[in-house]
């Protein structure tokens, strides 16, 4: 049946929506909600390259389904983590003031910088967050799985925390991401905040702060029902699947997996800056 | 009742409600379109046509209003986090969360503003 049709960045082919893309669509949902669940993320950092890569479509409806997708992941994925008590809702709330002028400021400067400067500098963040990540000795608790082993913990370094949490909005507003790649981070390495704890805060974070930049994407018209709609529901999909098994995920492997998305990024983001091609970026 | 149960409690619930019925008004909308093309594009209805278009069975009116439903969850969630913190008195919070909905309301309103 004849659904739309999508114009897309390369004029001479047109994007057909039909049901094979939309599963497919829904397909790369699932996957970037499972693992944004499970690593405090949105799933933009999958998504918006897929989809403008993959599947050819725009980069502002890509930005635009993507933080959608964002708030999906958070909302689901937090109904399971706040209700379990794993979610940190009085440091979140506290990191919600930066992190929402952050992608307020990241909206509005977005056509003031330039891009290549711009990724370089994220790249280096993200290295140094891998590196920071990779020494950091696991202390024994965090071992554990499930959420009664979450030792009380003090929160410290609220400043840089903050600090953090309004880069992490300004990124959010700028590449269509929930910026939990920032807040995990800033939450376990400066805040010294158990990981499972960062990860759900963060995941608890992310919808709020995509959902002021996302209002900004759809009064301008950014967003095409048909690939939104059928992301999110790939998302609720994968997002309740991650959330409810993180549990019997080791912590471990969480910060493993996590660092390896990190240094994945980084050298993206490093070539993109270079403008050397490198796998999906450049 | 432990300190933190009613936020925890609150919030969750009402996470829930806007993520099943985001979903479902959004699988509905999917359903009807296998069933029936819509005549109208996949872009966003102004406010004013889509509650007509909604009447009409409009698939991608009814996806559209799955995509608002999900879009103001956060808000939603906001507004009931300082209710939860009302309801447990715990001051600096109240301040905090008022604090973030300001934000969001700003931006909301300026984005509106200005396209």
């Amino acid at each position: 049946m004849d659904l739309e049709s999508c114009p897309t960045k390369n004029e001479n082919r047109i994007l057909d929506l039909n049901w094979l893309n939309l599963i497919l669509m829904a397909g790369v949902g699932v996957v970037a909600g499972f693992y944004g669940a499970v690593l405090g993320l949105g799933g933009g950092i999958l998504l918006v390259p897929v989809l403008t890569l993959f599947f050819k479509i725009p980069i502002h409806t890509a930005i635009g389904t993507s933080l959608l997708c964002v708030i999906a992941t958070s909302s689901a994925a937090a109904t399971t983590y706040v209700q379990n008590k794993l979610t940190d809702v009085r440091l979140g709330m506290t990191l919600e003031l930066a992190t929402t002028l952050g992608a307020i400021c990241g909206g509005v400067i977005a056509g003031l910088i330039n891009w290549n400067i711009l990724s370089i500098l994220f790249s280096f963040l993200l290295l140094y967050s891998a590196l920071s990540m990779l020494s950091k000795k696991e202390k024994k608790e965090e071992n554990l799985t499930g959420q009664n082993s979450v030792s009380s913990y003090q929160v410290q370094n609220l400043p840089a925390g903050l600090g953090l949490s309004f880069l992490a909005g300004n990124f959010s507003g700028l590449l269509g991401i929930g910026g939990g790649i920032i807040k995990v981070p800033a939450m376990y390495l400066f805040m010294k905040i158990p990981l499972k704890v960062a990860t759900a805060t963060s995941n608890f974070m992310i919808g709020v702060t995509a959902c002021a930049s996302a209002f900004i994407y759809y009064f301008r018209g950014d967003i095409n029902l048909l690939i939104s709609g059928i992301s999110i529901l790939g998302v609720f999909l994968g997002a309740q699947i991650g959330s409810r098994i993180i549990h019997k995920i080791k912590t471990n492997y969480i910060r493993i997996a996590f660092i390896l998305v990190l240094f994945y990024l980084c050298l993206e983001m490093f070539f993109k800056g270079m403008k050397i091609h490198f796998l999906f970026f450049g | 009742m432990q300190k933190e149960d009613i936020v925890h409690r609150y919030i969750s619930s009402i996470l829930k409600l806007g993520t099943y019925l985001s979903g479902s008004v959004l699988v509905l909308g999917f359903i009807l379109l296998i069933f029936s093309p819509s005549k109208t594009s996949a872009t966003l209805f102004p406010f004013s046509e889509l509650f007509s278009e909604i009447f009409k069975l409009n698939p991608y009116a009814f996806i559209n209003l799955g995509v608002v439903i999900l879009i103001f969850t956060p808000v939603l969630r906001v507004i009931v986090a300082i209710i939860s913190f009302l309801l447990e008195k715990d001051k600096k919070y109240i301040w905090i969360s008022s604090g973030v909905l300001l934000i969001l309301i700003g931006s909301i309103i300026f984005s509106a503003l200005r396209i």
